[in-house]
C-alpha cells in the first residue's frame, strides 16, 4: 500500500486501498471481513482455516458450522499453506467447463462498474481459470477479449447480437437478482455517454431502461424457448440467474427441466449498483435457506446430474463457499468480495456516481481518475488464490478430498442456534437448540 | 476448455390448452378432435400430465370420479359418500391398474342428492382423505361435465381411458398438456382439467393471487386444496356461479378483474363482497360449463395478456387454443382472433359466440397471399416433421454456399427458425412458424405466407421479416435494425424496447391493429400502425398504454388516438379526487372542476391547458416520477417534412404485400405522432437524477 | 426527489440477517416473481392500490390511513384532513374531541370518533371497544342511524371476540396496538387472527370477512414495507400514526402548508413503494390479491408457534 495515486497521461491512477471509514451502522461486510479480504488480495495467501468473522453475526449461514470446526482443537490463527493432493477444481454443467476453483465472479455490468473493474474481473477469471459473468451492460471491448466470460442476456438485451453472444463460454439469462427481485433498471440519458452508447448500442443521451421482467418470458415454457433459442444461436451452455424467492425450488426444477445447464441463485442481501431501498431490504430469502431446498428438489426430480447450481449473495469467505457447497451448491458466485478486493469500502453510494474507490464512479469518455488495471487484476487474482488456499485448508480439516465430493454433504454441517424451520429448510441436524 | 457441441436431439418445449364447442345443428364432436387439437402442440407439454374434459347435455346420473391409492381406499371412499349423499353405485376402476400410485374410480349417485349437498360432501371427503397423506381425491362430480386425466402425454391419457371407444361425442371438449410449474409432476391429481360441479377448466399460467383466492374459498368453507392455482380457478367459478348465484358474465368479470381504468370492472359494492376471488398474474383459461340447459365454452385471459390464447370459429364450431396452429390443424380456414387483455369470450351451443372477448369485433380477413401464396422458389425444403435444428442447419449451409433463396414448405409450429443463420439468404415460409422466428437476425430476409406467433424479430439488427398474415404478442422486441412488416394484426407489446444506434434505424409496420403497450420502453426507430380496414370503420387500431415509458423514437398511428390510450396515466379517480379536494379547499373554482370532471380523458396535457401553474405543480405529483417523460402527441401528415423515410418505408411495405392501393389511400390520412418531448421532462425543474444501474 | 422511493446500493443491512430484528415484521419477507410469473413495472404499467370501504361506498386511493392527530393543533389537523382528502386516503381522527369543520365536507375520507362534539355530521364513525367484556355495552350505544361504524379494539387473539364485533353490527374493525389489554398480543398476530376469525361464511353465504373492513394501527408502523406485510396478514388499511410525522419533520409551530405538502409527498412515496413491492411479487391489485395473501410471504427465523399463528411459511419451505 505504499504507492498512493500516480498520474499517467493526465489521469490519476489509483493503485492502493483507502483507509476504512468509520461506520456507525451495523454491516454484514464489517471491518473484519473487509480486512480479511484485503489480506487475501494483497498476499494471495490463506489467512485462517475457520472464519472468525461469523461470530456474533445474525446471518443463518454464520450459525451453521462444520462439525470439524467444533471438534477442531487446532491452531486457528496459524494457518499454513495447504498440502498438495487436495482438489478444488470443479467441472461445470453442460459442455463441461473446467474450473480451477468453484468461484464465479458474478455478473457486474459495465455501467454498474466503471470499466476498469470489469476488465480486471474478466482478466482475473482468465488468469485463475475461473469464470466471470459480465452483467447486462453489453460487452466492454477489453472484456470481450477475455475467454472465460459468460455473456448476459437480460431483459433489455443491451449490446447483444450473435457475435457478442458467441464471445463467451456460455450465456446467462438474467431473470432476477437477489438485491432487487422483480425490479428493473434505469440509467438516465445524461449518463449514456459515448462509451456506454457503443457498448449497449443505444443512442447517446437516451435513457437505458431494463424492463422488470423479460417480456418474452412469462412462464417456465417461455423460458425454455429462450434457453433453446440461445443454444441454437451460440451452441454453448445456458445458465439462468434468479433471485432466491418463495418458490425457488420449483423454479430451479423448472429451469433444469427446460434444458438449462445451470442456475445461479442470488440470495437476499446480495450487492447492487442501485435498488429501491424498500425492495432491497424486504424481498427475497437468504441463499442458505434456498440452496439446500433447490438441491434436494432437483435430486428428487432426478435432475441434479449434469446440472450446475451456483450460489450467490453474501458469499464472504472460503468457509461460506464450503458451507454452501455442503448445502448443495456446485460453485459460488463472489461479487461484493471481489469489489472489496479492488478497494470497495462499502459506502453504499454506487448510484450517486462518486465512488471513493473509483469502482462505480460515473463513466466518462475521458475520466480524470481511474483504477489501475494491473493492480486491480492482481488483487482479484490474489483473492482467488488465497480463497482457494483457504478452501483447501478447510477440505483438509473436514476430510474431503475434492470440492466435488463436498457438494450436498450436509452431514458435515451442524446448525448451531438456528430455528427448527431453518434447520429443516437446510436439511441439517440441530445441536440441542430450539 | 470451451463447450462440447450441443446435443440438440433434446428438442422439447412447454402448458398447452385446447377447447372446442359445437354450435347448434353441427355434427357432434368426437374425442379425437380434442386429441388432435392438443397433440399438435405436444412440445408445449411434458410427460408429466395431460387430460380431457367434456360437457354434454344428455341427462344421466351424476358421476363422482376419484383417484384412490388402492381398491380398499376406494371402498372406504364409497362408504363416506354413502353416508353423505345416499345410495352410491360403484362402477369400479376406470382403467386397469397402470402401475402408478393412483387409479381412477367412478361412482354413480343413485339418490340424486342436491348440488349443494354434494358439493359439501365432496369437500368433506376430500379433506378427510388428504390427511395425513393423500389417499384419495374426488376430481370430477358433475352431471354434464366429466374429466379424464392422468400422467403422460395427451395420447397416453387418451389411450389409458380408451376415450375413442368410451365416448362418442360431446358438446364441448377441453384438452390439456402440462408443463408443471409449481407442483411436482408425478401424480394425476395435478393434471388438468380441474373440475368442480358443472365446471371444468384447463389453464396455462401461474396466478399471483393464489394465496388470496385460497383464503376466499376457505371462507366459503372449502377445506382442502391440492395446491395448484388451476384447481382454485375451477372452485372459484363453481362457487361464484352456484353457491353465490352470480351470473356467468359477472363471474367472468370477478375473476378477470378488468383494470379500473377500463371501466369494465365490477362495482365497488360487488368487489367488496367478492374480494379475494379476483385472479392476478398470468393466466389463460379455457372452461367448459353447463347450466343444465346449455353447454358453454368460456375463455378468460389476464389483464396484461401474459399468456398466449387464440380463439376461432367456423361454420360448426368455436375453438380456443394456445397457438393458432392448433386451430388450423382441425379447421384450416377458421376465422381466428385473439382475446384482448383482461377480456373473456363466452360461447354456447345454442347461442354460438355470445362475447367475442374483444371490444371491437375483429375483421376476419385471410389475406389472399396466405390463401393462395405464390409458388416456392429457390431451394425448396419440405419442413413437415423437420426439427428446427435441422431447418436452421440447412439454411446455414445454403447461405454459406451462396444460395440466394430457400422456401420452407409445410411449416407448422417450429420455433427459432432462422436463429443463428449469419449469412444473407431470402427465406420464404409457407405455413405457421412457431415462436421466436428471426430472433437475432442480422441479414436474412423472411417472407411468411401465413401468420406468425410470439416473439418474432427479437433483437433483430438487420434483414427483414414480411408477414402476410397476423402476428401475436411481443413482435419486434428490442428491434434495432431492418424492417418488420405485418399485413394483418398484431398482439400485445409490439415494438417494445425498439432502439436505434449509429446508422441503424429499425422500422416496424403493422397493416391492421395492435393491442396494448405498443412501443413500450421504445428508445428509437419507427413503429407504424396503419389500421387498414379499422380506421375506416371508426375503430382505433391500437390498445392502451401506447408508448408507456417511451424515451426515444417515433410511433405513428393512422387516425386519432384518444389521449387516455397513450402512456400510462395515474388512475382517473385519484386525479379527480385531488381536483375535488382543490375545489373544496377553494383553490380551484368549481366551474373548472366540473369541466375537468366531465372530460373523458384526464391526462397531463388537458390539465396543463386549464390549471394555473401553482395548482398544476401540486397535481403534477400524481403524474410525475423520476422516470417520467412527457410525450408529445400531434396530428401529422406523412407528407409533412421529416417523414420522408417513413413514407418510403410504407411504399416498400405496400409493394411487398401487394396492397399499394390501400396504403396510398391511407397515406392521405392524418396520423397521430407520439414521441417523447425533446427537453421538458416535467413542468417542475428539479435536480439531476442520480446515476442508477443494476 | 420528493415523493420518490429512496435508492440505495450494495447489499442490505436490514434485519433479521444483519441488523437486530425488533418486531415480527422484521422477520417476514415478501416474494419476488421469478420465471413462473412476471413481475410488473409500476412506473409504466398499472399496479392498482385503490380499494373500497364500507360495502363499496368509499374509494380510497391506497390502503393507508393517517392517524395520531391528537397532538396536532386544530389548524394543523385541518390541513392534514385536507391533504388526506386530496390524496384519497383515510384520516383517522381518533383522540380528537372536536373535529375541524373542514372534515365535515370531506367526510367520506374521515373516520370520526363517535363522541366528538360534531360527530353527528359524519357517515362513518368509530367507537372504542376496550375489551371483549365492554362489547355489549358499546354496541348498545351503536348509532344505528349511521351508515358505518368502526370498532376500535385492542390487539387480541380471540376469534370469538372478532366475530362478536361483527355480529354486533360494526362495519369495520381497527386493531389498535395503543389500546392496552392484559391479553394483548403483537399487532401482527392480532391482525392475522382477526382476518382468519372472519374467514367463515356469513349469514348471506359470503365470507363474513368481506362484510367488514379490517384496519391495523400502531405507532410502530414505520414504513410502506411494514404496511405491505400487515396487509398480507389481513389488514385492508394500515394506519400510520407516528412515522408520517417523522417523515414530514413535524414539530410545533410548523407551517401548515408545508406540513400538507410534505404529507402529500410522503403518501405519494408510500404508494410508490407499495406498488414496487406488489409489482416485484407480480401482483397488480393490492386489495384483492395481497390482502391476507400469506402465501406471498415467508418468515426467517421466526419462532414456529408465532409463524403458525400467522399462517406464513418459513423461507426455504416448499
Amino acid at each position: 500500500m505504499k504507492e498512493a495515486v500516480s498520474v499517467s497521461e493526465g489521469r490519476a491512477v489509483v493503485a492502493s486501498y483507502l483507509r476504512l471509514p468509520k461506520r456507525e451502522a451495523i454491516e454484514f461486510w464489517n471491518d473484519d471481513r473487509i480486512t480479511h479480504i484485503r489480506a487475501l488480495a494483497t498476499t494471495g495467501k490463506p489467512q485462517f482455516v475457520w472464519d472468525p468473522c461469523k461470530e456474533g453475526s445474525r446471518r443463518v449461514l454464520d450459525r451453521v458450522k462444520f462439525r470439524a470446526e467444533l471438534e477442531d482443537r487446532g491452531d486457528q490463527v496459524d494457518a499454513t499453506e495447504p498440502g498438495d493432493g487436495f482438489d478444488v477444481s470443479v467441472e461445470i454443467g453442460y459442455g463441461r467447463i473446467w474450473m480451477a476453483a468453484p468461484l464465479y465472479l458474478g455478473d457486474m455490468s459495465f455501467g454498474a462498474l466503471s470499466g476498469v473493474p470489469n476488465v480486471a474481473l474478466a482478466r482475473a477469471a482468465d488468469e485463475t481459470y475461473t469464470l466471470c459473468g459480465i452483467g447486462e451492460g453489453g460487452v466492454h471491448p477489453d472484456v470481450g477479449r477475455c475467454r472465460r466470460i459468460f455473456v448476459q442476456w437480460a431483459s433489455a438485451r443491451f449490446g447483444l447480437d450473435l457475435g457478442a453472444l458467441r464471445l463467451g463460454m456460455g450465456t446467462v439469462i438474467k431473470i432476477g437478482q437477489g438485491a432487487k427481485p422483480g425490479i428493473g433498471g434505469h440509467l438516465p440519458g445524461t449518463k449514456v455517454v459515448e462509451v456506454i452508447s457503443r457498448t449497449r448500442r443505444i443512442p447517446v443521451g437516451v435513457d437505458a431502461i431494463s424492463p422488470a421482467p423479460h417480456h418474452d418470458i412469462y412462464s417456465i415454457e417461455d423460458l425454455e424457448q429462450r434457453i433453446w433459442a440461445l443454444k441454437e444461436a451460440t451452441g454453448k451452455p445456458v445458465f439462468v440467474k434468479v433471485a432466491a424467492t418463495n418458490y425457488v425450488p420449483y423454479v430451479a426444477a423448472g429451469v433444469a427441466r427446460m434444458g438449462a445447464d445451470g442456475i445461479i441463485i442470488d440470495g437476499h442481501g446480495a450487492g447492487t449498483g442501485a435498488a429501491p431501498w424498500v425492495v432491497r431490504d424486504n424481498v427475497g430469502i437468504p441463499i442458505e435457506l434456498a440452496v439446500s431446498s433447490v438441491d434436494r428438489m432437483l435430486r428428487r426430480e432426478g435432475m441434479r446430474e449434469g446440472f450446475t447450481v451456483i450460489a450467490a449473495g453474501r458469499v464472504s469467505s472460503a468457509e461460506d463457499t464450503a458451507k454452501l457447497m455442503a448445502l448443495g451448491a456446485d460453485c459460488v458466485s463472489i461479487a461484493t468480495a471481489a469489489l472489496i478486493a479492488m478497494g470497495c469500502v462499502m459506502v453504499h453510494k454506487c448510484h450517486l456516481g462518486f465512488c471513493p474507490a473509483v469502482l462505480t464512479n460515473r463513466i466518462e469518455d475521458d475520466p480524470r481518475k481511474v483504477l489501475s488495471l494491473e493492480t486491480a487484476t492482481r488483487w482479484v487474482v490474489n483473492l482467488i488464490k488465497g480463497w482457494s488456499a483457504e478452501l483447501k485448508l478447510i477440505l483438509e480439516r473436514i476430510g474431503v478430498n475434492s470440492v466435488r465430493e463436498l457438494v450436498g454433504r450436509r452431514d458435515l454441517l451442524v446448525a448451531d442456534g438456528v430455528s427448527e424451520d431453518s434447520r429443516r429448510a437446510m436439511g441439517l441436524e440441530g445441536r440441542g437448540l430450539d | 476448455m470451451s463447450g462440447e457441441p450441443l446435443d440438440l436431439t433434446h428438442v422439447k418445449s412447454g402448458c398447452g390448452v385446447f377447447g372446442v364447442l359445437k354450435k347448434r345443428g353441427a355434427p357432434p364432436i368426437g374425442p379425437e378432435v380434442a386429441l388432435t387439437g392438443i397433440e399438435c402442440v405436444r412440445y408445449r407439454g411434458s410427460r408429466f400430465g395431460a387430460g380431457f374434459g367434456l360437457v354434454r347435455l344428455d341427462q344421466r346420473r351424476r358421476r363422482v370420479k376419484a383417484f384412490a391409492a388402492s381398491k380398499e381406499v376406494a371402498e372406504e371412499l364409497k362408504e363416506e359418500l354413502l353416508r353423505r349423499v345416499g345410495n352410491v353405485e360403484s362402477i369400479g376402476p376406470e382403467y386397469a391398474f397402470d402401475g402408478k400410485v393412483y387409479t381412477s374410480y367412478v361412482f354413480e349417485l343413485v339418490d340424486e342428492p342436491g348440488e349443494r349437498q354434494l358439493r359439501r360432501a365432496v369437500n368433506e371427503v376430500n379433506r378427510a382423505f388428504s390427511k395425513p397423506n393423500l389417499r384419495a381425491r374426488v376430481y370430477s362430480w358433475g352431471r354434464h361435465v366429466e374429466v379424464f386425466k392422468g400422467v403422460g402425454y395427451p395420447s397416453d391419457v387418451y389411450e389409458l381411458y380408451s376415450l375413442g371407444e368410451r365416448i362418442d361425442a360431446a358438446d364441448v371438449w377441453l384438452s390439456h398438456t402440462r408443463q408443471p410449474t409449481n407442483s411436482p409432476g408425478r401424480l394425476p391429481i395435478w393434471s388438468h382439467p380441474f373440475s368442480s360441479g358443472e365446471w371444468a377448466i384447463v389453464h396455462n399460467g401461474d396466478v399471483s393471487s393464489f394465496g388470496a383466492n385460497m383464503e376466499f374459498l376457505s371462507a366459503l368453507g372449502v377445506e382442502s386444496f391440492v395446491g395448484t392455482d388451476s384447481e382454485v380457478i375451477a372452485l372459484l367459478l363453481d362457487y361464484l356461479t352456484s353457491e353465490l348465484g352470480l351470473g356467468l358474465e359477472d363471474a367472468c368479470r370477478a375473476l378477470v378483474n378488468p383494470f379500473e381504468s377500463s371501466g369494465d370492472g365490477l362495482s365497488g359494492r360487488l368487489l367488496s363482497a367478492l374480494r379475494g376471488s379476483q385472479l392476478d398474474g398470468p393466466f389463460s383459461i379455457v372452461a367448459g360449463f353447463s347450466d343444465g340447459t346449455d353447454a358453454y365454452m368460456v375463455v378468460l385471459v389476464d389483464r396484461f395478456k401474459f399468456r398466449p390464447l387464440v380463439v376461432g370459429e367456423d361454420e360448426h364450431y368455436v375453438y380456443a387454443a394456445s397457438e393458432e396452429a392448433q386451430i388450423r390443424t382441425v379447421s384450416p380456414d377458421a376465422r381466428v382472433w385473439t382475446i384482448e387483455p383482461g377480456g373473456y369470450m363466452i360461447a354456447s351451443t345454442s347461442k354460438g359466440v355470445i362475447r367475442h372477448g374483444r371490444r371491437a369485433v375483429e375483421l376476419f380477413t385471410r389475406f389472399s397471399a396466405t390463401l393462395r401464396p405464390p409458388s416456392p422458389s429457390g431451394v425448396v425444403i419440405d419442413a413437415r416433421g423437420l426439427s428446427y435444428p435441422k431447418i436452421n442447419a440447412t439454411l446455414r449451409e445454403l447461405a454459406a454456399r451462396g444460395h440466394p433463396e430457400a422456401s420452407l414448405l409445410n411449416v407448422s409450429g417450429q420455433r427459432y427458425i432462422g436463429v443463428g443463420v449469419d449469412r444473407p439468404i431470402r427465406v420464404k415460409v409457407y405455413g405457421t412458424p412457431g415462436n421466436c422466428l428471426a430472433n437475432l437476425n442480422d441479414c436474412v430476409d423472411f417472407e411468411v405466407f401465413g401468420s406468425v406467433q410470439d416473439d418474432v424479430a427479437d433483437v433483430m439488427h438487420g434483414g427483414s421479416v414480411v408477414v402476410h398474415g397476423d402476428a401475436r404478442d411481443v413482435l419486434g422486441q428490442a428491434l434495432q435494425g431492418g424492417h418488420v412488416f405485418v399485413r394483418g394484426n398484431a398482439g400485445n407489446r409490439c415494438g417494445i424496447q425498439m432502439r436505434e444506434y449509429a446508422h441503424k434505424r429499425p422500422y416496424l409496420v403493422v397493416g391492421g391493429r395492435v393491442d396494448d403497450y405498443l412501443g413500450e420502453y421504445m428508445a428509437g426507430g419507427v413503429a407504424v400502425v396503419l389500421g387498414l380496414g379499422y380506421v375506416e370503420s371508426g375503430i382505433v387500431p391500437v390498445g392502451r398504454f401506447v408508448g408507456s415509458g417511451m424515451v426515444g423514437g417515433r410511433i405513428l398511428v393512422r387516425g386519432v388516438v384518444p389521449r387516455d390510450r397513450i402512456g400510462y396515466l395515474p388512475p382517473r379517480e385519484d386525479v379527480l379526487q385531488y381536483l375535488r379536494g382543490l375545489a373544496l379547499d377553494g383553490d380551484l373554482n368549481h366551474e373548472t372542476y366540473r369541466r375537468l370532471a366531465s372530460e373523458p380523458h384526464l391526462d397531463y396535457d388537458s390539465l396543463r391547458a386549464v390549471l394555473p401553474q401553482d395548482l398544476l405543480r401540486r397535481v403534477a405529483k400524481l403524474f410525475e416520477h423520476k422516470y417520467f417523460r412527457r410525450l408529445k402527441v400531434e396530428r401529422v401528415s406523412l407528407y409533412d417534412e421529416g417523414f420522408a423515410d417513413v413514407e418510403s418505408v410504407l411504399v416498400e411495405f405496400a409493394k411487398k404485400l401487394s396492397i399499394e392501393r390501400e396504403v396510398s389511400a391511407a397515406l392521405e390520412d392524418d396520423f397521430t405522432l407520439i414521441e417523447p418531448h425533446r427537453d421538458a421532462r416535467s413542468v417542475t425543474p428539479r435536480a439531476e437524477t442520480p446515476k442508477e444501474e443494476g | 426527489m420528493a415523493g420518490e422511493p429512496p435508492i440505495v446500493s450494495m447489499g442490505s443491512t436490514a434485519p433479521p440477517s444483519v441488523d437486530e430484528p425488533r418486531f415480527i415484521l422484521d422477520r417476514i419477507v415478501s416474494d419476488g416473481a421469478q420465471v413462473t410469473r412476471p413481475s410488473i413495472d409500476p412506473y409504466r404499467e398499472p399496479v392498482e392500490t385503490h380499494l373500497y370501504l364500507f360495502a363499496g361506498s368509499v374509494r380510497l386511493s391506497m390502503p393507508v390511513a393517517v392517524g395520531g392527530l391528537a397532538e396536532l393543533t386544530f389548524k394543523e389537523a385541518a390541513e392534514v384532513v385536507k391533504a388526506c382528502y386530496r390524496m384519497g386516503v383515510l384520516v383517522d381522527l381518533h383522540g380528537l374531541r372536536e373535529i375541524p369543520v373542514e372534515a365535515v365536507r370531506r367526510g367520506t375520507h374521515v373516520l370520526a370518533p363517535h363522541d366528538a362534539v360534531n360527530s353527528g355530521e359524519f357517515n362513518a364513525v368509530q367507537m372504542t371497544v376496550r375489551s371483549p367484556g365492554a362489547l355489549n355495552e358499546v354496541a348498545g350505544a351503536l348509532p344505528f342511524e349511521r351508515k358505518s361504524v368502526v370498532a376500535r379494539v385492542p390487539p387480541l387473539e380471540d376469534s370469538e371476540f372478532y366475530r362478536s364485533v361483527c355480529a354486533a353490527g360494526f362495519n369495520g374493525i381497527i386493531v389498535d396496538e395503543e389500546i392496552g389489554h392484559r391479553d394483548a398480543v403483537e399487532l401482527e398476530i392480532a391482525t392475522s387472527a382477526c382476518d382468519r376469525a372472519l374467514k367463515v361464511p356469513g349469514p348471506d353465504g359470503l365470507p363474513l370477512r368481506n362484510r367488514v373492513n379490517l384496519m391495523a394501527s400502531s405507532e410502530r408502523i414505520r414504513s410502506s414495507a411494514d404496511a405491505f406485510k400487515l396487509i398480507g396478514l389481513g389488514a385492508e388499511v394500515v394506519v400510520f400514526t407516528r412515522s408520517w410525522k417523522v417523515a414530514v419533520d413535524y414539530g410545533p409551530g410548523m407551517e401548515e402548508s408545508l406540513l400538507a405538502e410534505r404529507l402529500e409527498y410522503f403518501l405519494t412515496g408510500v404508494q410508490r413503494e407499495l406498488k414496487l413491492l406488489a409489482g416485484a411479487a407480480g401482483v397488480s391489485s393490492l386489495w384483492s390479491s395481497l390482502t391476507g395473501s400469506r402465501e406471498l410471504f415467508r418468515s426467517i427465523e421466526l419462532e414456529r408457534p408465532v409463524r403458525l399463528k400467522l399462517g406464513v411459511k418459513s423461507a426455504g419451505e416448499w
